[in-house]
């Protein structure tokens, strides 16, 4: 191939590359990097509560109340206990 | 067994607290169950009936309430309404229950009232008038009866069946009122025999049973004990007086066919009471009878919170810190609780007190083999899981009551403590002789042979010699 050739050649790779934006060239663009985002400071979880109100508690017991039903492990629980007077009236 | 000699060591020695904790062989043994004497276990017995006839029988009694005062008026000594009263079988040696004898009591007053100047006003006593006889309970101001079921399989989720009277088919069983005395009563006895019951069991023959007030059938030199073993551990077997001579106990009385027990040509049941309340419980600020407002209302799963099978191991066997848990704990976990039997902390302290030479060798297989096996031999089932049960080789023959021996098997009478456990067993001097060695050979226990007693002796003959063995309660106006 002569010079004059390859030149053609050369320029018409050159053309096909350079025709990729218009409507029938289906090649995705390269990827764009996103701006940079400064991170924004978020604030801790709130703490979770364990513990268990006494009162519901055993409301909660006297509604499960069964001949067959084991009883509740109460070693890993922590109780809040009111000075409700009137806690548990509804049981009544 | 009631070691009273260690329980006066560790008063004099100020380590450990036990001041009521021989008035039974096991009452008030636990800090939680002191609050709680309606279903406090206090004895179990487990034996071969030896009411003539009635070889083919167990016997099962399991007292409750101890130390009745029999002057306990106005309100006497009602079971607990509110509890589950329980006896467990292990007729295979997995230590879980294979059976279950469940008691429910129940409980109502027809509030007997007197017109007072043409007022109608509520009286304050349990009696208005003689009791039984031709009067019935028609001046009794309050009624107790009780169910009994039989479990087959776990005690709450297994299959339950009524037991029911014989004759006529009921589900519901009379409990005699306490002996409040002889005006209300023209022949305690009597009407207390009358609430005998033959019973039809599910799938099994007919057996017996009985619930209410007997006399206290523990015997212990309960002074003398707390007066820093002021008696002598070695002398007579009968040098000292039962102080228990007067109170009452409340008994859950029960026999039953052998073969209603047994499986699968194991000859050998362990057996096991316990008592269970509700895990909840709201007390009632304003309590109403009239218009069904009780004093507390009650829910929530069944819980455990008395268990005895061998007499005095949550007494004196188990520590301190662990009596609670023993009373809720179940014999398939009692792994947890090996050490105070390997290991036992009694002959040590008897050492101290007496000058005698504790048992050397550790652990205590022998005491392992009593109360966690059974005797290879005598009480022990083909494949045991080590569990603290009372055991019974139901094969054993019965022992004419006259010719028993209260040292059971060490003195060469099977068909006593420790397997099962007799009335007449003196439960008390075969557990310090065991404790000291007796089983073991001389170079292991050199004081294992000394005749060790707590000196209130006591025979079978003390009691009946027929079903329901226990006598009549005090009366209360004795």
């Amino acid at each position: 191939m002569n010079k004059r050739s390859l030149l053609i050649l050369i320029l018409a790779v050159f053309y096909i590359n350079g025709c990729d934006n218009d409507n029938n060239d289906t090649t995705p663009p390269p990827p764009v990097e996103p701006p940079p985002v400064e991170p924004v400071p978020m604030d801790p979880p709130p703490p979770v509560d364990n513990r268990i109100n006494f009162s519901s508690f055993v409301k909660t017991q006297l509604a499960n109340t069964s001949d067959q039903a084991e009883p509740v492990d109460i070693n890993t629980l922590e109780f809040v206990i009111d000075d409700d007077v009137n806690a548990f009236n509804d049981v009544f | 067994m009631n070691w009273r000699p260690m329980i006066v060591a560790i008063f004099s020695l100020g380590t450990f607290f036990f001041s009521f904790t021989l008035e039974a062989s096991s009452h008030r043994e636990a800090p939680y169950i002191t609050q709680h004497p309606q279903v406090d276990g206090a004895d179990f017995y487990l034996f071969r009936s030896y009411e003539p006839g009635r070889e083919g029988f167990v016997t099962l009694i399991a007292n409750y309430y101890p130390l009745q005062d029999p002057q306990g008026g106005p309100n006497y000594f009602a079971l607990n309404n509110k509890a589950l009263y329980e006896i467990h079988i292990d007729n295979n040696g997995d230590a879980v229950e294979d059976i279950t004898f469940q008691f429910r009591a129940t409980e109502t007053s027809p509030d007997l009232k007197l017109t007072i100047s043409g007022v109608e006003v509520s009286v304050p006593v349990l009696n208005l008038g003689s009791i039984g006889g031709d009067a019935g309970d028609s001046n009794l101001n309050r009624l107790e009866s009780y169910s009994l079921n039989l479990i087959r399989g776990d005690r709450r989720t297994g299959v339950s069946s009524a037991i029911t009277h014989a004759s006529s088919g009921s589900s519901t069983f009379r409990k005699p009122v306490d002996n409040i005395g002889s005006k209300s009563f023209t022949d305690y006895a009597a009407y207390a025999n009358g609430h005998i019951y033959e019973i039809t069991i599910p799938e099994c023959s007919n057996g017996r049973l009985f619930v209410g007030q007997r006399k206290d059938p523990f015997p212990v030199a309960l002074g003398k004990i707390f007066d820093l073993i002021n008696l002598d551990p070695l002398g007579a077997r009968d040098a000292e007086a039962n102080v228990v001579e007067n109170k009452n106990i409340t008994s859950f009385i029960l026999e039953v066919p052998i073969s209603c027990l047994t499986a699968g040509g194991e000859a050998v049941i362990g057996a096991w009471t316990t008592t269970s309340l509700r895990q909840a419980r709201v007390i009632n600020p304003a309590p109403d009878a009239a218009n069904n407002k009780p004093a507390s209302i009650e829910g929530g799963a069944w819980t455990q919170v008395s268990r005895l099978a061998h007499p005095l191991v949550n007494e004196l066997i188990i520590g301190l810190k662990d009596k609670n848990r023993f009373n809720t704990s179940e014999p398939k976990d009692d792994g947890q609780f090996a050490t105070y039997v390997t290991h036992p902390t009694l002959p040590a302290i008897i050492e101290i007190l007496f000058g005698v030479t504790a048992p050397t060798t550790f652990p205590r297989s022998d005491l392992v083999n009593i109360f966690l096996l059974g005797l290879d031999g005598v009480n022990r089932p083909t494949s045991p899981v080590a569990s603290e049960q009372l055991r019974l080789n139901t094969s054993i023959p019965v022992t004419a009551q006259a010719a028993q021996n209260n040292l059971g098997l060490l003195a060469a009478d099977n068909a006593g403590y420790p397997n099962g456990r007799r009335p007449g067993d003196d439960v008390v001097d075969i557990v310090l002789r065991a404790a000291m060695g007796v089983l073991l050979p001389e170079a292991e226990a050199p004081s294992g042979q000394l005749p060790y007693t707590d000196g209130t002796a006591f025979t079978a003959n003390t009691f009946d010699p027929a079903f329901p063995y226990l006598l009549t309660p005090l009366s209360g106006s004795k």
